[in-house]
């Protein structure tokens, strides 16, 4: 084969990538559009099994199969809420291979042309380099999305310099590669210079993914994603590949850009991940400050008080043995007005409860479950006393209004008190009545598992005459795309899948929004609270919505630690806490 | 070939990508995402060169055993990669009426 005909066979085949990728950008061309892709890929194998002529070498086909048949066992084993870390581990994977390659090329294995050394070998270097650090990299950040390592940050004594050290000697290392001949008589340089790039980039990448906290891992993997990328597209200039330089670049283009999207939704500026500065990092911050400040809310006269105090950071002193609740001062008296032509329905679900175990060894919990009663006064009253919170949240009386009392215990080191009584109508009737609904889910609903039952809830809405859309922000998921997925992955038709900015508008003129498992997302205070970490991320506005359903596991501040203040309004707010499932549940039982 | 050849390719695949990746609505990501990492698999090219190579520039035990891993580790990406991404957006274009599973 002709070097013209190969370059114009590699341009064809470039151009039929970037058209299949092209043809991604709707869903129903994208089928084919990867099929497309997929077809150019293969074809490019067999380019450069006869171009190079080595269609022959047997072992090459061996290592082909292995490869088939472990890709399609991780592909078809792979569960829907498993694809960030799998991609993760594509990442790493993809990045192993460049760096392989790189190595070959640096032993003057399988080198075309020598024709220009340092090129080669200063490339050569760097796909070990990008390579490892991809590995390594993405192997800890899919242990970390798949729970086999901790998904809080983890810093080491000295990290900064651990890492600037790694990239000097990595720099030096690239430096060093440009004046090393690969003659034979010189291979004990070239050894060293493989083995400190290997070895150093793989501590690099671990190093600097295992900083990562576990919401910022979207933007981890889609810069490793871009990373995988660009290892392959230095280890195709290496190995002088038309083809592997230009698809290389394309992949690296799409991760750069997806991380790009990645961090404008999340309100992060790349370098800030990158030099480690990590979203709840600054939530602890963040969250001292409020600790310190004002720990208890008291809304006496309003129908609803909410305290919500999650986690007391270990760098507060609290003096527990300090700390009493007087349980004896503590009175608990629940009564449930109830309209006598309204019968025994489920009109409201509250909790109630006061669980606190972060302060140890007190723990005490006020629980009240399906309690009913006919004229009486609701009244819940109740009196925490320590040294550092007082708490006091009253229930105005309700005189028209009939609630039900269900108490949904979780165990959680948190302390929570939660008192709500609604004055609006009831949930069942806001929900039978409306007539266009936006549904919120985030990532709780993964993690609750509970999409089915969410499609479940949007069909009967649907056959109940309303118009159900399904609002997903851009970083819903553990990675970009991952609630779309997830969705239809429970057979939720796409087009009722808005992306935030085209269904934003609408929530003014809807009449329920239902929040599953979401919180930061839509979280007002990123309008107007300024020192907040999330200040200036677009949110979804849930908050326009005439009424709000929320069906959430607790009260407590999503990963940004800012408390969100739908969670304290009284006005067209229903609380649903628990398990996703369970609050589906009733929720779709009001529909049947 | 000129290796200011190489790094034009590259910069210009780049940017191409880029804008073409730009019209890909959010709704596609993940799958988009997998698909990059079927095509980051094509540094299997490279690798089936060098193990190609090797037979015959004398390297041939270090070049099976380390070109093979990246073949292996390549062709994992590629095959990996397109199936779960066919898979995913097979998802999406399920139609109404089968729903019943």
């Amino acid at each position: 084969m002709s070097n013209t005909i190969y370059y114009i066979i590699c341009a064809i085949l470039s151009v039929g990538v970037l058209t299949g990728i092209s043809l991604m950008s709707k869903v129903k061309t994208a089928v084919n559009g990867n099929m497309l892709s997929a077809v150019c890929v293969f074809l490019g194998v067999f380019v450069t099994l006869l171009y190079n002529e080595v269609l022959t070498v047997w072992s090459i086909y061996i290592f082909i199969l292995m490869g088939i048949i472990i890709g399609s066992a991780l592909a078809n084993r792979v569960k829907m809420i498993q694809m960030p870390q799998f991609v993760a581990l594509l990442n790493g994977v993809g990045g192993f291979a460049s760096s392989m390659v790189g190595i070959l090329t640096l032993l003057g294995v399988g080198l075309a042309s020598d024709k220009y050394p340092a090129f080669v070998n200063i490339t050569s270097v760097l796909a070990i380099i990008v390579g490892n650090i991809t590995l390594s990299g993405s192997l800890v950040a899919a242990g970390k999305l798949h729970k086999k390592l901790p998904q809080k940050p983890i810093i080491w004594k000295n990290h900064p310099t651990i890492l600037n050290i790694c990239l000097l000697i990595l720099l030096s290392a690239v430096l060093y590669s440009a004046f090393q001949s690969t003659s034979s008589e010189q291979m004990t340089g070239t050894y060293m210079l493989l083995i400190v790039s290997l070895t150093i980039s793989l501590l690099f990448g671990a190093a600097f993914s295992i900083r990562v906290g576990g919401a910022d891992m979207p933007i981890t993997i889609s810069l490793l994603n871009s990373l995988s990328g660009v290892a392959g597209a230095i280890a195709g200039m290496a190995v002088n590949d038309l083809l592997l330089v230009a698809v290389g670049g394309i992949v690296g283009a799409s991760g750069l850009f997806l991380t790009q999207i990645m961090c404008k939704s999340m309100n992060r500026s790349l370098a800030d991940i990158l030099t480690g500065k990590t979203s709840s990092m600054r939530a602890k911050t963040k969250g001292n400050v409020t600790k310190n400040g004002v720990n208890v809310s008291e809304i006496l006269s309003a129908n609803k008080v909410t305290i919500t105090e999650s986690e007391i950071p270990s760098d507060i002193k609290v003096d527990i043995t300090d700390t009493e609740i007087l349980s004896d001062q503590t009175e608990t008296k629940v009564g449930v007005n109830e309209l006598s032509d309204n019968k025994a329905d489920k009109t409201d679900t509250e909790t109630l409860s006061v669980n606190n175990e972060a302060l140890t060894g007190i723990s005490k919990g006020i629980n009240v479950s399906e309690i009913q009663s006919t004229n009486k006064v609701t009244n819940t009253e109740s009196e925490i006393q320590s040294d550092l919170t007082e708490t006091k949240f009253g229930a105005n009386e309700l005189s028209d209004n009939k609630a039900d009392i269900t108490e949904l215990q979780k165990p959680t080191d948190q302390t929570e008190t939660i008192v709500e009584i609604d004055e609006s109508t009831n949930p069942k009737d806001i929900l039978t009545a409306a007539k266009t609904v936006i549904i919120v889910p985030g990532y709780g609903m993964a993690l609750a598992q509970a999409q089915h039952l969410v499609r479940e809830l949007a069909d009967k809405l649907e056959n109940n005459g309303a118009s159900v859309k399904y609002a997903i922000h851009p970083v819903a998921g553990r990675m970009p795309g991952h609630m779309n997925v997830l969705l239809a992955e429970a057979d939720v038709s796409y087009e009722q899948l808005y992306e935030m900015d085209s269904v934003n508008d609408e929530f003014a003129q809807t009449d329920v929004a239902i929040v599953i498992g979401a919180n930061d997302v839509l979280n007002p205070s990123a309008r107007d609270a300024v020192d907040t970490p999330i200040y200036g991320m677009p949110v979804l506005n849930v908050d326009e919505a005439r009424q709000i359903f929320i069906c959430n596991y607790d009260l407590n501040p999503g990963y940004s630690g800012v408390d969100n203040p739908l969670y304290t309004r009284i006005k067209g707010v229903h609380l649903f806490l628990g398990d996703a499932k369970e609050s589906l549940a009733l929720l779709i039982s009001f529909l049947s | 070939m000129n290796p200011i050849y190489l790094i034009l390719i590259f910069i210009v695949a780049t940017l191409l990508g880029y804008f073409i990746i730009k019209n890909v609505p959010s709704l596609l990501h993940t799958p988009l995402m997998s698909g990059m990492n079927a095509l980051s698999g094509i540094t299997l090219l490279g690798a089936i060169v060098a193990v190609g190579l090797s037979t015959s520039t004398g390297h041939l035990i270090i070049g099976q055993i380390v070109g093979g891993l990246a073949i292996i580790a390549a062709t994992v990406n590629i095959v990996g990669g397109f199936n779960v991404t066919h898979k995913m957006l097979q998802m999406f274009n399920k139609k109404k009426k089968d729903r019943t599973s």
